[in-house]
């Protein structure tokens, strides 16, 4: 009998899952290794906020994808053991968290329950339609739990938690003694939903692209109806041969680079009204050093590095078919050439847009007003992170994997993170008024980290044309 | 002017320490079409990634109508079209979407081609590639490598997904387009029958080289199968010159050759007494006996 137990638990012996998680790890303990007591209690719990939620969702992944297939059905005694090997990993995994928040003086139950939330929002991730909404949740969660996890990295005496955390951990019976019940009845009805998984709910056919498969199957599930109007229009115009002008191809390379404007669109939009309704709704983070931070601000530090990084990442998908599209007639350098500016391309409108809704957030919402050179510099710096960023992407995507590329993006000391910590700390220097007398040295990083990502983008040309795209 | 659309000499290949190709020889002239056989695994579609330029050698020498694949020019590409063995061909792309957006990148694209061949072949223009069935995309797939009328078209088992209806008609497509002797063909199979219909020759890959290559006319008359019927029991080996596979049952013996001639047939009537029967085999019979099987 325990030999279908091991079997189940045998599955997680995998780069796909173990890879990532290795690296997530490694990036988030590594603070925690590194500093010294008095530890601070709320940087733990968001830590573990943070790895439980991910944590889940890789969990939620895998044993889904092995019931979302046939064995499942054929095989008999096939789904239990796997979702007891899920239920029991994710125990461990929240006792764990609790008892170390249990250790620094958190009430238990307040732990527990909390935990209890964050696991039952990350199993149910790959659950719903479209699948772009659970990617969004997730991103959402992490973004939240990653802001309550920077900031006091940046301020060791900030006080950034949710009121609603707080209440939880506070042990108070009544919120901590519902959340946790809460969550067993969502944990249980994911459960149930796995029980029943067959071929007709639209979960079944989701899938991460961690492996070459998964990323066919993932690009198989784009459906019709994500085609956005504007690309329809484009296909329309198209009147025979395209030239041979280096624009006119990047633009029609574009045409293939999968509907990446709609899905950041899609991104940006909801992403937008999520991270309004949580700051506006808890008014996080509250200060830095004693001056408040306006939520457009987090705003600006979340996704204007975030979400084109993500569009980068779309053009992953296309690397399973870059042989067939390599005997396009262009020669390799040019086609490498062609497909990195069509992928920039991307970059810089999800950028572009992101830069104006940031900037009217900041002009209608918070009332901040920005001098002329502020400006300059933030969105000198944005656009040098953005070059960084994909610098380090086009030479991660070279490995054809995802897991590769998120694993070593977590790997090289989060390109991400980096950028995004350094344009957090740009922002307070604008609310401190800071920022003009340090512009030069802005400006200089600005342009060091634009250099960075372009000659990594130049050393990743190279590397590309000299790669085997079969 | 040098005949050869495609040459390679000696070309080995291998991945993570297995060998796949192990010096391939294989010369294609201009005109032909060329099957290239072999069972799963043997390399076809190494071979093939290798010929086209998505590959590179680890040894040995490929030219590739006049140029190294690796470093093939936009001239060479036009004059080339390639089917892969699977292709997802823009999932979120209507078929004429697809054909439009294929044929922008071509100088000269047979636009009336294609939109004879979508009707002949039932394709909905206006439908979505994502559900569209495995056949009717490869049938996409092959329609977008005729559309600007190739030199040289390379497709790694193009039927295999197809319906016999869609395989009779990609067949006399590709009998239609090759008609001229202007283009040269290079297609994997498994399917014998396909390669006999349309081929003019063909190579067989086994073990990472190739161990046959010539029309399919001279393969078929230089491998035969004898039946022997002795007068007392055989030796379990007969040592016939050429032997393929031989099976002994006492008196009787069947005995696959290659290169057979009529004093190799002699011999063996008055070695052993014997009446021999010379049979012709099809090309699946030949393949499986290649293959020992």
């Amino acid at each position: 009998m325990f030999e279908r137990y091991r079997a189940a638990a045998m599955t997680y012996i995998r780069p796909a899952t173990s890879i990532p998680m290795a690296a997530l790890l490694m990036a988030v303990l590594f603070p925690i290794l590194t500093s010294s007591p008095p530890y601070n209690v709320k940087y733990i719990t968001s830590i573990g906020l943070m790895f439980v939620l991910l944590e889940a969702s890789f969990l939620a992944y895998h044993v889904k994808e092995q019931i979302a297939n046939y064995r499942s059905t054929v095989m008999p005694r096939f789904c239990t053991p796997h979702i007891v090997v899920a239920l029991t990993f994710s125990l461990v995994l929240i006792l764990l968290h609790t008892l170390l928040l249990g250790v620094f003086g958190a009430s238990i139950l307040g732990a527990l329950a909390i935990f209890s939330m964050c696991l039952a929002t990350g199993l149910w991730v790959h659950h719903f339609h479209p699948g772009v909404i659970g990617v969004v949740l997730l991103v959402g969660v992490a973004s939240l739990v990653g802001t309550l996890v920077l900031i006091p990295i940046v301020d060791k005496s900030s006080n950034s938690y949710l009121y609603v955390i707080e209440l939880i951990l506070s042990g108070s019976p009544a919120p901590a003694t519902t959340t946790l019940i809460l969550s067993i009845v969502v944990i249980a009805g994911w459960v149930v939903r796995l029980m029943h998984l067959n071929e007709e709910m639209f979960e079944y056919h989701l899938k991460l692209p961690f492996t070459e498969s998964d990323q066919k199957a993932q690009r198989d599930r784009i459906r019709a109806n994500e085609q956005p109007p504007g690309m329809a229009a484009r296909f329309d115009r198209l009147r025979g041969y395209v030239g041979s002008g280096t624009w006119k191809r990047v633009r029609h390379w574009q045409l293939g680079n999968a509907p990446t404007t709609w899905i950041l669109t899609v991104l940006c939009i909801t992403l937008f009204v999520v991270y309004y309704l949580v700051t506006m709704a808890t008014g996080i983070p509250k200060e830095y050093d004693g001056t408040p931070i306006p939520g457009g601000f987090i705003g600006f530090a979340l996704f204007v590095f975030f979400l084109p990084y993500l569009g980068a990442l779309r053009v992953v998908g296309r690397g399973c078919d870059l042989g067939y599209e390599s005997l396009r007639p262009c020669s390799k350098p040019q086609l490498v050439r062609e497909l990195g500016l069509a992928a920039a391309l991307d970059m810089f409108t999800a950028w572009a847009m992101l830069i104006v809704v940031w900037g009217l957030t900041i002009a209608i919402w918070n009332r901040v007003a920005i001098t002329p050179l502020e400006l300059l510099v933030i969105i000198l710096f944005s656009i040098g992170g953005n070059v960084f960023l994909f610098g380090v992407t086009a030479w991660l995507m070279r490995f054809h994997s995802l897991t590769l590329v998120v694993g070593g993006e977590l790997a090289v000391g989060g390109g991400v993170l980096t950028v995004f910590a350094l344009g957090f700390t740009l922002l307070t220097f604008v609310l401190r008024r800071e920022l003009l007398s340090l512009f030069p040295a802005w400006a200089t990083l600005s342009m060091l980290l634009g250099l960075a990502g372009v000659l990594l983008a130049w050393y990743s040309y190279r590397k590309w044309c000299e790669t085997e795209l079969g | 002017m040098n005949n050869w659309v495609i040459q390679t000499q000696d070309v080995h290949k291998g991945f993570k320490g297995k060998q796949v190709l192990l010096g391939v020889d294989l010369n294609v002239p201009h005109g032909s079409v060329v099957g290239l056989l072999g069972k799963n695994g043997a390399g076809k579609t190494t071979l093939i990634k290798c010929l086209l330029g998505l590959f590179r050698l680890d040894d040995g020498e490929i030219t590739l109508l006049g140029e190294d694949p690796w470093t093939l020019s936009a001239a060479a590409k036009e004059r080339l079209g390639y089917v892969p063995q699977e292709v997802s061909l823009y999932p979120w792309m209507k078929v004429q979407q697809v054909v439009a957006y294929t044929g922008a990148f071509y100088p000269r694209w047979n636009k009336a081609l294609i939109e004879r061949l979508i009707k002949e072949w039932e394709l909905d223009p206006d439908a979505k590639v994502s559900p569209l069935s495995v056949g009717e995309r490869q049938k996409l797939a092959i329609l977008l490598a005729l559309g600007h009328e190739p030199e040289l078209l390379v497709l790694d088992e193009p039927a295999a997904s197809l319906d016999p209806v869609a395989r009779r008609e990609f067949l006399r497509a590709i009998l239609e387009i090759t008609s001229d002797r202007a283009r040269t063909v290079l297609f994997s199979t498994h399917i014998t029958s396909d390669l006999e219909r349309v081929a003019d020759r063909v190579a067989i890959l086994k073990d990472g080289k190739i161990i046959y290559h010539d029309e399919l006319g001279r393969l078929k008359d230089s491998v035969k199968r004898l039946q022997i019927s002795a007068a007392s029991p055989l030796p379990t080996s007969l040592n016939i010159p050429g032997t393929l596979r031989c099976e002994v049952d006492g008196q009787e013996a069947l005995v696959s050759v290659r290169d057979l001639n009529d004093q190799v047939v002699d011999g063996i009537r008055e070695r052993w007494n014997a009446t021999v029967q010379v049979r012709d085999l099809n090309l699946e019979d030949i393949f499986l006996e290649m293959h020992h099987v």
